[in-house]
C-alpha cells in the first residue's frame, strides 16, 4: 500500500509502514524509508496518472521486480489523509 | 481555546527554536497565518526549506526517575504527506530555562503513531497526544519505543559557518 499526498505541484508518495516493514523488515537500513516526489508545472491531478505510471512509482519505493510485486499481492495507492484508494492494481 | 498564558508560552518556545536555528546559520520566518507551520527554517545559499511545527512544554509530570511531558497534534497534520517535510520540534521548559528540545521528523511520527500505536487519538477533536518520559540526561521514551536519538536531533540542519563580512 502506497500513501499519496496531494501538493499544488504534484504528489508525494510514501509506502505505508506496514508495507515498509513487510518488504523491508523490522530492523530495516533507514535510508531505505524513501518518500517520491512527482512534481508538475501545471496544476496536477491524480487522474494524470495511468496504470505504467502507478507500477513506476511501486517499483521505485519497494526496490522490487514487477513479478515479486504481482506474488505479494499487487498493490494500491491510497490518499494519505482520507484513507480513500485513488488506484489498485488487479 | 488555549489560554493567554499558554499562549504566551507557546510563543515564547517557538522563538527559543528560531534562534536554535538562528545559531546554526539558518534563516528563519513565522507564516503570516498560522495554518499548522509555525516556523520556516531557510538555507540561504539554496534556499532549501524545513517546515517547523513547535510544541512548547512545561507542564512536568514528575516521575520516580525523570519526568513526563505531554504534546498534542492534528492528526491531519501527522499523516498527511507533503514536501517539504515537516518536523516536530518540542522544547521543554523546565526551572525556568529551555532544558530539552526532541526534534522529530513527522514521517518517523507518524510511522511510529500507526506500527506501534503510540499515541492516543481523540476522535472527536480530531487530535493524537503523545507522551513523552525523559529518563536521566539522554534518555527519552514514548510509550514502549526509544525516542532517545531525537533528542537534540539537529543532524537535519548541520552548523554552517558564514564567512566573515568584508569590511
Amino acid at each position: 500500500m502506497i500513501r499519496v499526498g496531494h501538493q499544488s505541484d504534484g504528489f508525494a508518495f510514501r509506502l505505508d509502514p506496514r508495507s515498509y516493514r513487510r518488504i523491508f523488515g523490522e530492523g530495516a537500513d533507514k535510508s531505505t524509508r524513501t518518500t517520491l516526489f512527482i512534481g508538475y508545472d501545471t496544476k496536477a491531478d491524480v487522474d494524470q496518472y495511468n496504470g505504467p505510471m502507478w507500477e513506476q512509482i511501486v517499483l521505485i519505493l519497494t526496490q522490487l521486480p514487477a513479478s515479486k510485486i504481482r506474488k505479494l499481492g499487487g498493490y494500491r495507492f491510497i490518499d494519505s489523509v482520507t484513507g480513500k484508494t485513488l488506484y489498485e492494481s488487479n | 481555546m488555549p489560554g493567554r498564558s499558554e499562549l504566551y508560552v507557546g510563543r515564547a518556545g517557538q522563538l527559543a527554536v528560531m534562534a536554535e536555528f538562528l545559531l546554526r546559520g539558518y534563516n528563519v520566518a513565522i507564516p503570516e497565518v498560522d495554518v499548522g507551520d509555525d516556523v520556516f527554517v531557510v538555507k540561504d545559499s539554496d534556499g532549501d526549506l524545513s517546515r517547523i511545527q513547535v510544541k512548547t512544554a512545561r507542564k512536568l509530570e514528575r516521575l520516580k526517575k525523570g519526568f513526563a511531558v505531554r504534546f498534542t497534534v492534528r492528526e491531519e497534520q501527522l499523516l498527511a504527506i507533503r514536501l517539504p517535510r515537516l518536523h516536530f520540534v518540542i522544547a521543554i521548559r523546565e526551572q525556568d530555562r529551555w532544558t530539552r528540545f526532541v526534534v522529530i521528523p513527522q514521517g518517523i511520527l507518524s510511522d511510529e503513531y500507526q506500527l506501534h500505536q503510540i499515541g492516543t487519538r481523540n476522535a472527536m477533536s480530531g487530535t493524537v497526544t503523545f507522551r513523552l518520559s525523559f529518563h536521566g540526561e539522554l534518555g527519552v521514551r514514548c510509550g514502549k519505543r526509544d525516542f532517545s536519538s531525537y533528542l537534540a536531533n539537529w543532524s537535519y540542519w548541520p552548523q554552517i559557518e558564514h564567512a566573515p563580512r568584508p569590511r
